[in-house]
């Protein structure tokens, strides 16, 4: 059994990493909720992601590598996927754009955030990584309405937190807060939607950008002996949810059950692989 | 005619004999060791760098004519602990795959009291930051040794993980032994 980190780190992530991004996040919602009503959830999804990540990633340090690194823009372009993710929800664009603007705002997300040199080496990276954050945007958002309880937020918040468990194992404590700030605010909007029963899935694009993008930045700029997979599978688990594609008829604890269940295994097995490398080291 | 031919022959005489103390020699792993130890409050881990390379060039006799270029391969770090040597090269620290190299240029060799005073440019992480630190040096032939005991601030450079539970000063040694 692995142990667990010492109380006082516990405490420092609780206190300094979720309790603000979680506490900020809530805080935008309702106030949005409060003088916009529950038609405004999306916005208040978007704002709340940004704030609470914002505030938790700057009380961290953390997603600030060297000067020069393309990794630095990931949460700008997170940020920005969340304005195009919105702007493209209240334009009632037709069928064809609103699959095209997740398209290209994924793969320009793709290229910008990976270096040229590991772009130049690795030619598959952009393509698979624009292919993650399209087929969990719209799958999610998709979802994230069907029905508007946050139970894929919750899901989200999930995966985020593993993402955490395995950036960890790969010997990145700055990456690893910066997966747990995200779980945080995903947790805090997954709450807030599960009580007012709204559409929270404005936080989708955002979300869809930065977990894919923190696991491969973490496989790509770290030196450990977790394998790939364990940052694939913790980032792609959450696809898992299509299987509830057909279920349409489906809601309530029934399907949140079903949905936490699917990604019970990938999650796993993900957290697995990464403790297979060894024990964590904590002084 | 007489007074020309002297006063070439005289020039070159001058030329060669200041010619003649310039070295340059190659510093690498074998002949330079760098050591870092960082601290914590109830504890410390120490470390180097196994691969450097660069020039260190000098006139015999003449401490404060040394000139140093020196390039450290960051991959080559290593720690008393194989998990904090990844650590280390993560992006928590050094981000050793976005800055795969660290630099020291020196700008300045100065006398000071019994040794010498080193000021340079360090290249860390992306980042250039001007460094100041004494030293031992002795020069002669084309032998060079060097001593020196510093500390730095790692923050300057970016480096701000840990801050308040990880010292920022980080204390490093440095030792040139080659000819």
């Amino acid at each position: 059994m692995p142990s667990l980190p010492p109380l006082h780190l516990i405490a420092d992530v609780l206190l300094f990493a979720i309790m603000p991004a979680a506490l900020v996040t809530a805080i935008v919602m309702v106030a949005v909720d409060y003088w916009g009503g529950t038609k405004q959830m999306p916005l208040g999804a978007a704002l709340g992601l940004a704030a609470g990540t914002g505030v938790g990633l700057w009380w961290r340090g953390a997603l600030t590598l060297g000067p020069d690194s393309s990794w630095n823009r990931l949460p700008w372009l997170a940020l920005a996927a969340l304005g195009i993710g919105l702007a493209a929800r209240y334009a009632r664009l037709p069928v064809l754009i609103r699959w095209l603007v997740p398209l290209l705002t994924a793969t320009a997300v793709a290229w910008l955030v990976i270096p040229l040199a590991t772009r130049d080496a690795t030619l598959w990276l952009v393509p698979a990584l624009a292919g993650s954050i399209l087929a969990l945007w719209v799958l999610l958002e998709h979802l994230a309405a069907r029905p508007p309880d946050g139970s894929v937020h919750l899901v989200l918040a999930m995966a985020f937190f593993v993402a955490g468990g395995v950036l960890i194992h790969a010997g990145t404590a700055r990456l690893t807060d910066a997966a747990v700030v995200v779980s945080a605010t995903l947790a805090a909007i997954a709450l807030v939607a599960w009580v007012r029963r709204s559409d929270a899935g404005g936080a989708i694009p955002g979300a869809a950008v930065l977990l894919p993008g923190l696991a491969l930045m973490g496989q790509q700029e770290t030196y450990s002996d977790v394998p790939w997979p364990a940052f694939a599978l913790a980032a792609l688990a959450p696809l898992a949810l299509a299987c509830t594609l057909p279920l349409g008829t489906w809601h309530g604890l029934r399907l949140t059950i079903l949905r936490l269940a699917l990604i019970l295994v990938p999650l796993a097995t993900a957290l697995a692989l990464a403790m297979s490398t060894g024990p964590l080291q904590y002084e | 005619m007489k007074r020309q031919v002297f006063l070439v022959a005289a020039l070159t005489a001058v030329v060669t004999a200041v010619g003649a103390g310039a070295a340059e020699i190659a510093l690498t792993g074998k002949n330079t060791t760098i050591t870092f130890v960082g601290t914590k409050p109830n504890g410390k881990h120490d470390g180097g760098f196994k691969e450097v390379s660069g020039t260190a060039s000098f006139t015999a006799q003449d401490p404060a004519s040394l000139k140093l270029n020196v390039v450290i391969d960051m991959e080559s770090l290593f720690a008393d602990n194989p998990k904090l040597a990844s650590h280390l090269k993560s992006p928590d620290f050094f981000g050793i795959k976005s800055n795969p190299k660290s630099k020291f240029v020196s700008t300045k060799v100065e006398k000071a009291g019994d040794g010498y005073k080193v000021t340079g440019d360090l290249t860390m992480c992306g980042q250039t930051k001007a460094v100041t630190f004494p030293a031992q040096i002795t020069t002669s032939g084309d032998a060079l040794t060097l001593a020196s005991k510093f500390a730095i601030d790692r923050t300057q450079w970016g480096m701000t993980y840990g801050k308040g539970k990880i010292d920022d000063e980080v204390k490093l040694s440095v030792s040139v032994n080659a000819k």
